[in-house]
């Protein structure tokens, strides 16, 4: 008997020293590390949390579950999920060593808490995302139930990975978190000290972690707007980490050699937004023309650095749902280009516009269309912001476009008023450049609002009157609404290559290129966990070798 | 004096009104609807429409405009600015914290403005048509006419890349404020020089200084207790619209240089279509403004008894 106790207790000791959090043995403790951010915190309470803000709060929460770096599921402060066979039940069992900064236990209730108050709050960014959930149980102290009304296969990312999952006190929150910005509770590495709004956030180290005290005393977030001078900052040592630096700096930096400089590609994509409601761009044989009419190679190697990555499909090379087998993105070629719009009927005067005979006789004339003497000019127009690049590429495109005979005027708008006009479908414009992107890329069959009935829809099919294109934004929907409704990867993967397929044959965008989170960090820190695809660092295994 | 105050305080009133009301209608005129701001990008069109509508009816966008804006004058007027759109903090909370750090700032421009602007200004008057005049006032054109950004950025390079003794940006002690400082008040200090030599070089040619030196009164006396006294009268009107400036110019310079104060408050809240926070700025810089010229009123009636308060 004595022996069995001994060998168990010696078992027991073994598995609690190879569960306890390894440490690298050169790890150095203490020491405040310092990043710098280009946005402050919007709001502590996640409910109103904003992507640029998300790497402030992040060392304050954690999640019910982590991703990897191809959005497969990892456990997290849940040890384990389970989705019932309809998709309609899902059970997270929770860990049972997690206490909030304030002391008070972290349980299902606590969980159940941080779901309801979004659901309740109308104006929380979550409450439309998480209004699927119908019922919610907390079973005992560590198991919670949650009831969605129909499946989704984004849902368990949603509300388990994502801003909405982050976990709040409730006793921290109190009775309508009127004061919670003041003292914000989570159960992340890092507790709150201070803010100074659109200056500087401090924390302090977590002692109690769950995943066992941070190496580093402190954590200070200092916020600048401006790339270059976040840049000065890391050069001079100020701070130790930065990002969303320039391709052209992050190159020279790499060259150097003085700073790690990482590019990894999240999921998002560039492209120019083409708007297939409006005539002309309703003829599918413009938009071809114009996909050979733009060097994307040589913009990615002269402008950007070669730093991203050619955009294949509208998806990023590490989404689960990349594939080279796909129809061929239309190559740089100005004479097919011009060749697609002679067979169009668009010929080159001598002034080297392009001209189509026309008469407005036909019933219904599409709005824009202009007829002049019996001719229209081919004209395209562009619609820009001064806005980091854009205003840049747009010029570039034009070029392009003069080159092909195409009259491409640019109009240049603020950033609030061209996205204005470019999602609601105001003015004229046809063509844009444009990126979007996305908080994972398992849960986009394309890296961009694809959907016809997107909000901030890249391509206005919803608009469209012309019979194919009706048809086409038919498809893409049901396409979308069956991605939506699946929780099957392979499906998944089926319905995001149609789509992808559709787009490329239809031309109804042209993708452009992936671009790389940049960040800089300087070499005295190690040992940064990454989570997003190295878009948001963590810092609770961190230390600094100075 | 009381009821000339008085009176200042009240012809004040319908200033500021007609500033904040201007800075209303501008806002409504401007691009951008707010409640976009608010939708995730995330969002599919029926979600996106609901939720939007939620915004527009919580935050009454979707009133008229003439009961928007009685709406926001009767808040206004109660020192009620609302809660920021994005962080949902009371504006006047956020004002509040900022304000320090804005007077802390200015205050320091402003004194650095008349360290560099009152004797250069009267050294380039005595020393009129020499090349030290012809220096000071390169150096003063060239403080006026440098956009405040770029000068920044010359110096954040200088100071905290090449040469790094001082930090590049941030909120901190002395060594934080120096960069900013000089950029705000260099400005200021340029047309102060300009204006203060142009004003000497007028009271050094009057009689009374004249009659002084005939009494044999010293150069050093004439130009102090004489000249200066009398030359100054005028720059006091210049301090009051320099000190207009250096707050305004606080809104570039607080940005370049991540010094969080009413400033850079106010062009986050631009950038972001934050409605409240704009027209709190805006209402409280438009106020200094008013206070600083009332206050410039009385203290040019107070250091010469030839004005009267009429």
């Amino acid at each position: 008997m004595t022996k069995r106790i001994l060998i168990i207790s010696l078992l027991l000791l073994a598995f609690l020293v190879l569960a306890m959090p390894a440490q690298p043995q050169d790890a150095v403790e203490g020491g405040t590390l310092i990043m710098m951010q280009s946005a402050d915190v919007i709001a502590w309470d996640q409910t109103r949390t904003t992507w640029p803000s998300i790497r402030n709060v992040r060392p304050l929460y954690d999640t019910l579950l982590t991703v990897d770096d191809n959005d497969n599921l990892l456990p997290f402060l849940a040890t384990d999920w389970e989705i019932s066979e309809d998709g309609l039940e899902y059970t997270f069992y929770l860990r049972y060593d997690v206490m909030f900064h304030d002391g008070t236990p972290w349980n299902a209730d606590a969980v159940i808490f941080n779901y309801q108050r979004q659901l309740d709050d109308p104006d929380a960014r979550g409450h439309v995302r998480l209004s699927k959930i119908q019922k919610m149980e907390a079973v005992d102290d560590h198991t919670v139930k949650i009831w969605i009304d129909k499946p989704n296969g984004d849902f368990i990312y949603v509300a388990a990975v994502g801003t909405d999952a982050y976990q709040i006190s409730p006793t921290a929150w109190g009775e309508d978190g009127s004061t919670f910005h003041e003292n914000p509770v989570g159960t992340g590495a890092f507790m709150f000290k201070s803010h100074e709004p659109q200056s500087e956030i401090q924390y302090v180290a977590n002692p109690n972690y769950w995943q066992g005290a941070p190496l580093l005393d402190g954590l200070t977030i200092r916020i600048h707007g401006d790339t270059t001078v976040r840049l000065i900052e890391v050069e001079s040592e100020n701070v130790h980490y930065v990002d969303g630096i320039e391709p052209e700096d992050a190159v020279r930096l790499q060259n150097e050699g003085r700073f790690v400089v990482n590019t990894p590609v999240g999921p998002g994509v560039t492209m120019i937004s083409v708007n297939t409601s409006r005539y002309p761009m309703t003829e599918l044989s413009l938009r071809q023309a114009l996909a050979h009419a733009i060097d994307f190679d040589a913009i990615i190697e002269e402008v950007l650095f070669g730093l991203p990555q050619r955009s294949r499909g509208g998806v990023s090379p590490n989404s689960p749902y990349w594939t080279d087998d796909l129809p061929p993105i239309a190559p740089y070629d100005p004479e097919r280009a011009g060749e697609i719009l002679d067979e169009a009927g668009w010929l080159q005067a001598d002034d080297g516009f392009r001209y189509r005979e026309c008469n407005m006789d036909e019933e219904n004339p599409p709005e824009f269309k202009e007829c002049v003497d019996g001719r229209e000019k081919l004209v395209v127009n562009i619609i820009s912001a001064d806005f980091a690049l854009w205003g840049l590429f747009n010029e570039i495109y034009q070029q392009y476009l003069t080159d092909i005979g195409i009259d491409a005027p640019i109009k240049t708008a603020e950033w609030n008023a061209m996205l204005d006009e470019w999602r609601e479908n105001q003015g004229n414009w046809t063509f844009g450049h444009h990126s979007q992107g996305s908080f994972f890329a398992v849960t986009s069959a394309i890296e961009a609002a694809w959907a016809p009935d997107a909000f901030w829809s890249i391509y206005q099919i919803d608009d469209a009157t012309v019979p194919y294109l009706v048809d086409v934004a038919a498809e893409l929907q049901e396409t979308f609404d069956a991605f939506s409704a699946t929780t099957d990867l392979e499906e998944r993967k089926r319905l995001s290559h149609q789509a992808q397929t559709i787009f490329l044959e239809q031309q109804l965008t042209i993708w452009g290129w992936h671009s790389p989170w940049i960040n800089v960090i300087n070499p005295a820190v190690e040992g940064i966990v990454w989570e997003l695809g190295g878009r948001i660092p963590l810092f609770h295994k961190a230390w600094l070798n100075e | 004096m009381q009821k000339y105050i008085i009176r200042r305080l009240l012809l004040a009133i319908p200033t500021i009104l007609g500033a904040i009301t201007l800075v209303w209608f501008v806002m409504q005129a401007a691009p951008g609807d707010p409640a976009l701001m608010f939708v995730p990008p995330d969002f599919q069109g029926e979600d996106a429409d609901a939720y939007l509508e939620k915004i527009n009816e919580k935050y009454g966008f979707n009133d008229p405009l003439p009961l928007q804006y009685l709406r926001y004058m009767r808040n206004t007027l109660q020192f009620d600015f609302g809660t920021s759109l994005r962080t949902m903090r009371p504006v006047s909370e956020d004002l509040a914290r900022r304000i320090p750090n804005t007077v802390r700032l200015g205050v320091s421009a402003f004194l650095l403005t008349m360290a560099m602007g009152i004797p250069l200004g009267v050294l380039a008057a005595i020393r009129r048509g020499t090349w030290a005049d012809s220096a000071l006032m390169v150096f003063a054109l060239v403080g006026v006419s440098m956009p405040s950004f770029w000068f920044a950025y010359v110096l954040i390079l200088l100071f905290g890349l090449y040469i790094p003794i001082l930090p590049p940006s941030g909120l901190g002690g002395v060594k934080h404020m120096i960069l900013p400082t000089i950029v705000l008040g260099y400005g200021s200090a340029g047309s102060l020089t300009r204006y203060v030599r142009s004003s000497m070089l007028e009271v050094i040619n009057q009689d009374f200084v004249r009659t002084a030196r005939s009494k044999g009164v010293s150069e050093r006396n004439v130009l102090i207790k004489h000249a200066l006294r009398n030359g100054l009268l005028p720059v006091v009107n210049v301090l009051g619209i320099n000190l207009a400036f250096i707050l305004a110019g606080s809104i570039i310079v607080e940005s370049v240089f991540a010094w969080p104060g009413v400033g850079l408050y106010l062009i986050d809240g631009v950038v972001g279509r934050d409605f409240p926070v704009i027209q709190g700025a805006c209402l409280l810089i438009a106020s200094s403004v008013v206070l600083v010229n009332l206050l410039t009123d009385v203290m040019l009636v107070l250091v010469d008894p030839r004005i009267r308060f009429e």
